[in-house]
């Protein structure tokens, strides 16, 4: 916002702290300097009005000293002259009256001689020095000599100017004064400059000179400098009544004239001297305001500028954080308020990071959601263009399948999991479904051998059946025989009794037959032991079929079971296909991927319909071999009735040739004794009626054998008849099998799993 | 009863000076020893100053100049020697090429030549010796504040405003010397030599002393935040 401010200071001092401070201090310097000033002037004025009152006060009380003690000197010379002996003209008694009186110090100080003058000569006719006498002030060029002064009276006295002569060694002024009572006498004060000068001069650098009306130095602390000219003018304006100042040059001086005489008395110092005081506080003055400076300065260096520095780059880290980078540093080892400051700022920028990080993180988990989003969308794609690839693929697949190559497989390497699942089941389901039709195939192989062998079996049954026919035909016709030559026997017996004669060779004869009948009776014992073994033969033959049929069974079983888990299986894939094509739904443009489903879908029913078809054959062969079984049993049943009347046979027969025996022993007794021969041949006539009875017997019973053997012959055939049939049905279902292609493993596999029956078989 | 005279105020510097030498020699405690080499710059000003005011205050080296002016030839040695080592220290603190720390060096060092012998000559000599040094000092500080700024923004800003602020403490501490230097009698004699040299002892300790106290303390935040680059001639790239 750029919001114009009108303040009172230009905005590159209102922007800046440093400046503010740095006005501020320079003000506070300003300050102290006026102020310094003030005291400096105010000071200075009034040591400067000190120094002047003190210098002219000064001068004032020394011209005022020296008009008294010019006074007491004009006195002392006035009262002098009156002393009588000076009116005598004594010159002697003149002179030890002026040596006396300096000697003694009668004489006001710094009148270092009294001569007593010729004024009409001009010669010191006495003296307080002796040198002085007979001297010629006017040649020695003394001032009152040269221009010697007109008295008005013996009161009168007269200050010369200030002078010097030869003869005396420090300036002069003399003091005149006419000698009451004497004429052109006068007595001469000398006073000497340098020593007035010395006692009225120097207290301290304080130096007071005296200068007369010509403008010379009558007193001058610089002894040298007496007599000589004052080159200044300004003491014109000085009046006895008032003193005055002046500085001239390096010299401040108070000015006072002499009332009395035309001298002018200057108090005059060095100026640095008279002002050192105002000169001491002047530079204390500024050497306190430098030392002010210096810490306002410092002030200002220091905490001003730590400040600034702090605050301006604090003030950088605050923009830093609006710019966005919250990594700024922020610690400072301050501990004051600004140390505060950074530590809420660091705070801040810590809370920010914090909210800024939260919302990064949404922002992050949005975008984020926004790529996967396009990335399924893509993936969709992706899949979808993949899916109607691989429903292609495994169209192909399921088609090379449908035409009965087993050995097809799909690739499921797919990125859809559902996919790969749907391959892999696929798979899975092929595998099943091959191990299975191999498993069949096997099967109907192994039924087809087992019925062969069923039928071979029975065949060699129907032979030994035809055996056991046969041999019970020839015990049948052995019989009728064995009954017919009873009859004969019983015929001949009946001629027996006729003739003993005919008898013995009769009896012979029936040796002869018995023994044949026996040898007969024999062989249909042997051949009825035959046609047992051969029954037992049939019924152990008969045995292993039921057997095997029974295992074909428990493998139908097996089957049916194999079947129901294809079933099984079928109805899963089934419920995968409408899993994959409801996956197909969700997943926008997975028509492919639905067809692929209808496609499984329809293999499923159609294999769940070939494994039902399979499944009622495996009933029909089932039932077929049930019957199988049945008559099987059947066939056993009579068979055993068929040996036990068989062994019923070879025991008659056994009988027979027992009795055809003892029949021999009869005769051959009847040969031995004929005596009992009628007797006996009444024995022998109810014997062969007996045997007559057991040979009608044996030959009703061998019918009944006969007629066994040819219903077991019948059903011989008829399991013959249905083993062929189950051939024929196991070769049918092997050539409904034989339209699947399956590997050479699985067929390995079905192989195996069928062995258990070819070992039983 | 101590006189307070010139004397006393030299003897006072001479015990600050030892005191400040003391209490900045312990600094070396507190600092890493790869600054030791540049702080022994600041200690090394306060010992000079120590021994230039303890001969001052034994009355050696008092020279009396074409003015009448007394005129003390160990400070101006002190002053010739230390005010180049702190604008070499603060130029190594700005990270300033050797060039502009020799320039700057050898100009405070002509100010200082230039000032003493301003202060040995009277008018008009006392004042082209005088503009003469004021121009070199005014070079100083053109190069501290001007050049040698360039190189501290390149740094981190802990070390700059460090630089800036000894620059800044030096800069307004320096220029109030011409000002004693004009008011002293070296210049006009607006001040007596007492006073000048009270002033200027304590303008010294404050300015040797505290420069030195300032500088310890910088490093010692230097250190505490760990500034990678020191304030040598390698890394400028910050």
């Amino acid at each position: 916002m750029p919001e114009k401010r009108s303040g009172l200071l230009p905005s590159i001092v209102r922007e800046r702290y440093t400046a503010r401070l740095g006005i501020a201090l320079a003000f506070a310097v300003v300050v102290m300097i006026a102020f310094g000033g003030v005291i400096s002037a105010q000071t200075s004025g009034e040591l400067r009005t000190d120094v002047e009152a003190d210098l002219t006060t000064q001068s004032s009380a020394q011209a005022a000293q020296l008009e008294t003690w010019l006074s007491a000197v004009e006195g002392d010379v006035r009262t002098t002259t009156k002393l009588p002996v000076f009116a005598s003209g004594d010159v002697d008694q003149i002179d030890r009256q002026l040596d006396g009186m300096v000697a003694n110090g009668d004489v006001p100080r710094d009148v270092v001689a009294v001569h007593y003058l010729d004024t009409a000569d001009m010669e010191f006719l006495g003296s307080s020095s002796d040198v002085m006498e007979g001297v010629n002030p006017a040649e020695q060029g003394a001032a009152f000599a040269t221009d010697p002064p007109a008295f008005d009276g013996p009161d009168d006295v007269y200050i010369s100017q200030p002078f010097s002569v030869p003869i005396v060694d420090h300036p002069i002024v003399a003091v005149l004064s006419p000698i009451a009572g004497a004429e052109d006498r006068a007595l001469v004060y000398m006073i000497d400059l340098e020593s007035r000068a010395a006692s009225l001069s120097t207290n301290g650098e304080t130096s007071t000179v005296v200068i007369d009306g010509s403008g010379q130095y009558v007193a001058h602390p610089n002894a040298s400098k007496i007599l000589d000219a004052h080159n200044d003018t300004v003491i014109d304006s000085v009046t006895a009544a008032n003193a005055s100042f002046q500085r001239q040059g390096d010299t401040v001086m108070g000015m006072a004239k002499m009332g009395s005489h035309d001298w002018t008395v200057l108090t005059q110092m060095p100026a640095s001297q008279a002002y050192a005081l105002s000169a001491q506080i002047n530079a204390d003055l500024l050497g306190l305001v430098l030392l002010a400076v210096i810490n306002l300065g410092l002030i200002g260096v220091t905490i001003g500028s730590n400040t600034a520095l702090s605050l301006r780059r604090l003030a950088n880290r605050a923009s830093e954080m609006g710019a966005g980078d919250l990594e700024v540093d922020l610690t400072t080892q301050r501990e004051d308020e600004i140390g505060t400051l950074y530590r809420a700022f660091a705070e801040m920028r810590d809370s920010l990071r914090a909210k800024i990080g939260e919302a990064k993180t949404a922002q992050d988990e949005a975008e984020t959601a926004r790529k996967e989003a396009e990335r399924e969308r893509a993936e969709m794609a992706d899949l979808s263009t993949h899916l109607e690839a691989k429903a292609t693929e495994y169209s192909a697949v399921l088609d090379r399948v449908a035409d009965g190559d087993l050995t097809q497989r799909v690739d499921p390497d797919s990125d859809n999991d559902a996919m790969a699942t749907v391959g892999e089941e696929l798979n899975v389901a092929l595998d099943a479904l091959e191990t299975t039709v191999a498993d069949v195939e096997a099967f109907a192989r192994e039924v087809s051998r087992s019925s062969d062998s069923v039928r071979q079996n029975a065949d060699r049954v129907g032979e030994a059946s035809r055996q056991v026919s046969q041999s019970i035909d020839e015990i049948f016709d052995g019989a009728s025989e064995q009954s017919d030559r009873l009859q004969d026997i019983a015929a001949e017996m009946e001629t027996l009794s006729a003739s003993a004669e005919e008898v013995a060779s009769s009896a012979q004869e029936v040796a002869q037959t018995s023994q044949q009948a026996a040898e007969v009776g024999e062989t249909g014992r042997r051949a009825a032991e035959g046609a047992i073994e051969e029954m037992h033969a049939i019924e152990e033959e008969t045995e292993r079929t039921r057997q095997a049929i029974n295992d074909l069974d428990s493998d139908l079983d097996e089957i049916g079971e194999i079947v129901d888990l294809i079933t099984e299986i079928v109805e899963q894939t089934n419920m995968l296909a409408i899993n994959a094509s409801i996956e197909a739904a969700h997943s926008n443009g997975g028509e492919g991927f639905a067809v692929v489903a209808d496609e499984v879908k329809n293999l499923a029913e159609e294999t769940k319909e070939a494994a039902g078809d399979i499944e009622a054959r495996i009933e029909q062969i089932q039932d077929q071999a049930g019957e199988t079984v049945e008559t099987m049993e059947a066939t056993s049943e009579r068979m055993a009735a068929g040996v036990e009347t068989v062994t019923e046979t070879v025991d008659s027969l056994e009988t027979i040739v027992e009795r055809a025996e003892e029949a021999d022993r009869g005769i051959q007794e009847i040969d031995a004794a004929t005596e009992d021969q009628a007797e006996t041949a009444q024995q022998v006539m109810a014997m062969v009626d007996d045997l007559t009875a057991i040979s009608q017997q044996t030959v009703t019973e061998a019918d009944t054998v006969a007629n066994a053997a040819d219903e077991q012959t019948d059903s011989i055939a008829e399991v013959t008849a249905s083993a062929g049939d189950l051939l024929d049905r196991a070769d049918e279902l092997q050539s409904l099998l034989d339209r699947f292609e399956v590997d050479q493993s699985a067929r390995d596999a079905g192989a195996v799993a069928t062995a258990p029956t070819e070992d039983t078989a | 009863m101590i006189e307070i005279d010139i004397t006393l105020w030299f003897t006072l510097g001479t015990i600050a000076m030892a005191l400040g030498s003391g209490g900045l020699a312990y600094g070396f405690v507190t600092l890493s020893s790869d600054r030791h080499r540049e702080y022994a710059d600041v200690v090394v000003v306060t010992l000079i100053a120590t021994v230039a005011y303890g001969l001052m205050a034994l009355g050696i080296g008092e020279i009396t100049t074409a003015t009448g002016a007394a005129v003390f030839v160990p400070r101006y040695v002190d002053w010739l020697l230390t005010t180049p080592l702190h604008v070499v220290f603060i130029a190594l603190i700005a990270g300033a090429g050797r060039r502009l720390i020799a320039k700057a060096a050898s100009l405070q060092a002509a100010t200082i030549v230039l000032g003493f012998l301003g202060a040995l000559f009277g008018t008009p000599l006392k004042e082209l010796f005088f503009l003469a040094g004021s121009l070199a000092f005014v070079g100083v500080v053109y190069l501290l504040v001007v050049e040698a700024e360039n190189d501290a923004q390149d740094r981190d800003d802990v070390t700059a405003g460090l630089y800036r602020k000894l620059r800044n403490f030096v800069i307004v501490l320096w220029l109030v010397y011409p000002v004693i230097w004009l008011l002293a009698p070296t210049g006009y004699g607006f001040m007596d030599n007492e006073t000048a040299s009270l002033v200027i002892t304590y303008i010294d300790v404050v300015a040797k002393v505290g420069f030195g106290l300032m500088a310890l303390n910088g490093l010692q935040t230097l250190e505490s935040f760990d500034v990678a680059d020191r304030t040598g001639y390698a890394s400028t790239d910050d």
